[in-house]
């Protein structure tokens, strides 16, 4: 007799019923790893666009021109201060509104900013970079605007604009930024240097909050 | 026979009946773990590019601020004023440090990733001022020609003054594109010189010096003056190149090159005497546009590089003397073209 390679009616059935069993089994399963994914992916993907934010904001601090200047134009790298206030000084970081801008005097990057009607011959070096927080839209944006008449003009006063503002990162709940100038944080000062922290916290839309601590040269 | 048949259908043989359920037991295996494996692959790609970009970076400008710190200002202080350059040196470099070393890869991760740092310093004060690098200028003449072809494509003292204040490379990166795509030049050459002597010496930044603290304070003191005057030049005499140190004696009208190159290929330092005294020469007006003339350099800059785990970074440092044992990084730009 030919034997017979087919299933069974009995084994038919039996396999119906845990397939059956099982896809009930997976599918709840499949949709909280689904939910999970939902909800940790974006966080890592906000976090990884913060952690590019982050760097560049780093490297803004770390770029830029740091003259020697007599007495009475003395620079301070950084400083916190109230937006309507004038001093005359000139300033590497000045935050205001709140904390909720800040401006870097920095140098432009040929890659990456891209000035809006520039041309490669009048291409700026030194320029000055508006990070500003926009609480209706809960986005970061960039905006680069010219260096100004650099020691007449202090920072909180910046020049022309000289790009339209750029999106860094959506999605965030709350910005702020503040300077301080603790002697306790100064731990590179192996010589006469004074260090300020600029502490920068950008909080997401479910309250967890990322903060990061650049040194600055003051 | 029907009892038979009956037994036959709803009782196959063992090896069959485990076939079967194999078959099922597989499918249930593979609904379940390809959806799950497809979010882990996902999220271990994701965790990778945060910890690679968050790592890499962070460690590249916390080993940048170390060397600054630990091996840029030591050396400044105890070292480069008595730095003395052979006197055929095709421009006024030296190299510093170039190491390599493994590290932990992270914090968890037993597996190591090389790093390497690699720091040059080029003397500003043996360098021709980017003021003194135009057509009547008397030094002008110890720049090659394929310098001069780079100065020429863009004149940057048109620029706003506010842009010509704090002059920097990095301004000339659209220049050297420009030379590419007019045809002037086969390769793009970057502003930034390398750590390589033999091409460093097509980088503007290894013959033109823009950030000297005697062209700042100028630029600064008169802005739209500041196009018409050139300041003091102070030329090293134990680290230029011998064609723009013979130059720039000859139009200071000073005598005592041969032994400066005497004492230069001996590795000794040469010394400033009467004849190239710096005070003879530091008067305003028109004598300023000569060069003077010192043993030791009142600025100079680096090109360091800093590699770890295929991440690489480079920067463009100038340091100027702040007081007597220190010195102050006055610009730090970042290579783009490395």
């Amino acid at each position: 007799m030919k034997p017979y390679h087919g299933l069974t009616l009995i084994e038919l059935l039996m396999s119906l019923t845990i397939l059956a069993g099982m896809v009930a089994i997976i599918i709840p399963w499949v949709q909280t790893a689904a939910a999970l994914h939902d909800r940790v992916a974006p966080q890592q993907v906000w976090n990884v666009s913060a952690e590019h934010f982050f760097e560049m904001l780093g490297d803004d601090l770390a770029i830029g021109d740091f003259p020697q200047l007599d007495d009475v134009l003395q620079s301070k790298r950084v400083t916190q201060s109230q937006e309507n206030q004038t001093d005359g000084n000139s300033h590497q970081v000045v935050t205001g509104e709140d904390g909720r801008v800040l401006r870097i005097r920095t140098r432009l990057n040929p890659l990456t900013d891209q000035p809006d009607g520039l041309t490669p011959q009048n291409h700026p070096g030194p320029v000055v970079r508006e990070y500003r927080f926009n609480k209706e839209l809960h986005t970061m944006t960039m905006q680069l605007r010219e260096f100004g008449l650099q020691f007449a003009q202090p920072l909180r006063q910046p020049g022309r604009v000289l790009s339209s503002k750029r999106i860094l990162l959506n999605k965030v709940a709350d910005w702020s930024c503040s300077i301080s100038h603790d002697p306790e944080s100064d731990t590179e000062s192996s010589n006469t240097f004074n260090f300020a922290v600029l502490k920068i916290t950008l909080t997401r839309m479910d309250g967890t909050q990322v903060v990061r601590r650049f040194m600055v040269e003051s | 026979m029907k009892d038979t048949l009956l037994i036959t259908w709803c009782l196959p043989k063992r090896s069959q009946s485990y076939r079967g359920i194999a078959l099922v037991l597989v499918l249930a295996v593979l609904v379940i773990t390809v959806p799950v494996a497809v979010m882990v692959a996902r999220q271990t790609g994701i965790n990778r590019l945060a910890h690679t970009t968050d790592q890499a970076g962070q460690l590249a400008n916390e080993l940048r601020r170390t060397f600054e710190n630990g091996f840029i200002q030591p050396w400044l202080v105890r070292e480069s004023s008595s730095v003395v350059l052979p006197p055929d040196t095709p421009v006024a470099s030296l190299s510093l440090l170039d190491e390599s070393w493994t590290i932990p890869a992270n914090k968890s991760n037993q597996s190591m990733q090389p790093c390497r740092v690699r720091i040059t310093a080029f003397d500003q004060c043996g360098m021709v001022p980017y003021e003194l690098a135009h057509a009547g200028s008397p030094l002008r003449p110890a720049l090659p020609e394929e310098i001069l072809t780079q100065l020429e494509a863009i004149n940057l003292q048109d620029l706003p003054a506010n842009q010509v204040l704090f002059l920097g490379l990095d301004q000339f990166y659209p220049l050297t594109a420009n030379l590419l795509e007019t045809g002037s030049f086969d390769t793009f050459i970057s502003p930034f010189p390398s750590h390589d002597s033999d091409q460093a010496m097509h980088a503007i930044g290894a013959w033109v010096a823009t950030c000297r603290p005697d062209a700042l304070s100028d630029r600064r003191a008169n802005t739209s003056r500041a196009r018409r005057t050139s300041p003091n030049v102070i030329i090293n005499i134990n680290t230029a190149p011998y064609d723009l140190l013979e130059t720039a004696m000859r139009s200071a009208g000073r005598s005592g090159i041969e032994s400066i190159r005497y004492a230069r290929t001996q590795g000794k330092m040469a010394t400033i005497t009467s004849s190239l005294s710096l005070t003879q020469t530091n008067s305003p007006n028109e004598s300023s546009r000569h060069p003077v003339f010192s043993s030791s350099s009142i600025a100079w800059s680096f090109r360091m590089d800093i590699e770890c785990g295929g991440f690489k970074k480079s920067w463009w440092m100038v340091y100027q003397p702040l007081t007597s044992n220190q010195w102050k990084c006055v610009q730090r730009l970042v290579i783009l073209d490395s």
